[in-house]
């Protein structure tokens, strides 16, 4: 029997081993494992308490010069509309000769 | 702060055209920047802005009428495009080096030394400063300690932010000074440095040792083609050092002996544009006040005394000079009989 032992102890010696390089692989990947979804917590919303006499009310401090209508970027980060629209790049001749 | 409050244009169509109406790539600094950065900035006062420089170097080799007709065509062709404005350095290259953002539209406060500084001040200043001039070794500020521009030149200068008027860059006292920066606030004339004597160091400019051959350059010619497309020619530069009077002692610079260094002026530098408009050419030296941009522990005019001593070479003598501009240069051009007599026994 510790014959047959001795025969089958190197191959239980590397199931051993690749089934504890397995479960340490598996521990460590993020991937293969779902990532449970956080749970939304309600938005508190700040409740500002009406002017009293005691603590006169404060203006929301907004930048005056961020005008409603500036809608630039809408435009000015969408790949496909700029290409869609950009002119085309003129090229300059360099007529200039020396150093300037 | 949205785009519409610096670049102006219209927010409220999706039409490009109609949008851009009144629009704005370089934001005009009284309209934008000024409004919020009344303390740090002073466009109006800078001469990277207003070019207060040329003209005043402009007024001394024209008449009024030459100037009003330089200023009506030539100087917008050739020399505004060296303007800059806030954005020009702050957010984007300058126009006159293609402009282009230099990271996105982010706002650098210290601008970008390769895209900017150097962007314009490209074949003197950098070539010079890094050893770009084949055989000519680098600044020691860049090659031992890699300073940027701004480590010497304060957002003060650059802004013009000065308690005096400043017609041209070398107006006021130095900026920026080797001694009062509190770099090389050590330095005397007691003699414990060789050369740092009484005999030297109060009659020199440090550049008159410490500078290495520097870029001169000559004849430019202003002209358009035949679609009204300006551009300039120039001779090929010379590297050199000539040492020579000081053009603009005062009490600020106060030595006798500078390097000078040539500017490309030239009598017919606007011919295109009009018939003898630089009429008084010779009220302004061609080799002017110079601060090179390659420091040396030892130029090559001051590697030992007689470098210097009885070296006809290093001084600007009337055989350097062009035919037409002997009389413009008399009072930075260097007798024979004045050059510091050769030394006899040199010390080792």
């Amino acid at each position: 029997m510790f014959q047959q032992f001795r025969y089958f102890k190197p191959i239980i010696t590397i199931s051993l081993i690749m089934l504890i390089s397995g479960l340490i692989i598996s521990c460590g990947s993020t991937s293969s494992i779902p990532i449970p979804a956080t749970p939304t917590k309600e938005v508190e919303v700040a409740v500002v308490p009406p002017p009293t006499p005691t603590t006169p009310a404060v203006p929301t401090s907004v930048p005056a010069i961020l005008a409603p209508d500036d809608s630039c970027v809408n435009c000015h980060s969408d790949e496909v509309q700029l290409l869609l629209t950009s002119a085309t790049e003129e090229v300059e001749v360099e007529l200039s000769e020396g150093e300037g | 702060m949205g785009c519409i409050a610096c670049h102006g244009g219209n927010g409220l169509s999706g039409d490009k055209e109609i949008s851009h109406i009144d629009m704005r790539t370089d934001p005009i600094a009284a309209e934008a920047c000024d409004q919020c950065h009344t303390d740090t900035h002073n466009d109006a006062h800078s001469m990277h802005s207003n070019l207060t420089g040329y003209q005043t170097v402009l007024q001394q080799r024209t008449s009024e009428e030459t100037l009003a007709v330089i200023n009506e065509e030539a100087f917008g062709n050739h020399c505004e495009s060296c303007h800059t404005s806030c954005g020009q350095c702050h957010v984007s290259r300058p126009a006159s080096v293609g402009a282009g953002l230099s990271a996105g539209h982010k706002f650098k406060k210290i601008p970008p030394m390769n895209l900017t500084c150097t962007g314009c001040h490209g074949s003197r200043v950098d070539m010079e400063y890094k050893g770009k001039n084949e055989g000519i070794p680098a600044d020691i500020h860049w090659t031992q300690e890699g300073m940027p521009c701004f480590q010497c030149h304060t957002a003060d200068e650059m802004h013009g932010n000065l308690d005096f008027e400043q017609s041209h860059r070398y107006d006021g006292p130095q900026m920026p000074s080797c001694s009062e920066a509190g770099c090389h606030a050590d330095m005397t004339d007691d003699g414990s440095i060789e050369g740092h004597d009484e005999d030297h160091f109060g009659l020199m400019a440090c550049e008159t040792c410490h500078a290495a051959e520097y870029k001169n350059c000559y004849s430019c010619h202003l002209e358009k083609n035949d679609e009204d497309v300006p551009y300039f020619k120039t001779k090929p530069s010379m590297m050199g050092v000539k040492i020579g009077y000081n053009p603009i002692q005062s009490d600020d610079r106060p030595w006798k002996w500078v390097v000078l260094r040539h500017v490309p002026i030239d009598p017919d530098s606007f011919a295109y544009y009009g018939e003898n408009l630089l009429p008084n050419f010779d009220n302004r030296p061609t080799w002017v006040y110079a601060t090179p941009h390659n420091t040396q522990l030892r130029g090559p005019q001051a590697l030992t005394c007689n470098d210097c001593h009885g070296n006809k070479e290093v001084f600007l003598t009337e055989d350097d000079l062009l035919s037409y501009e002997v009389k413009a240069n008399q009072p930075v051009m260097v007798e024979e009989a004045d050059i510091p007599a050769l030394i006899e026994t040199q010390s080792p």
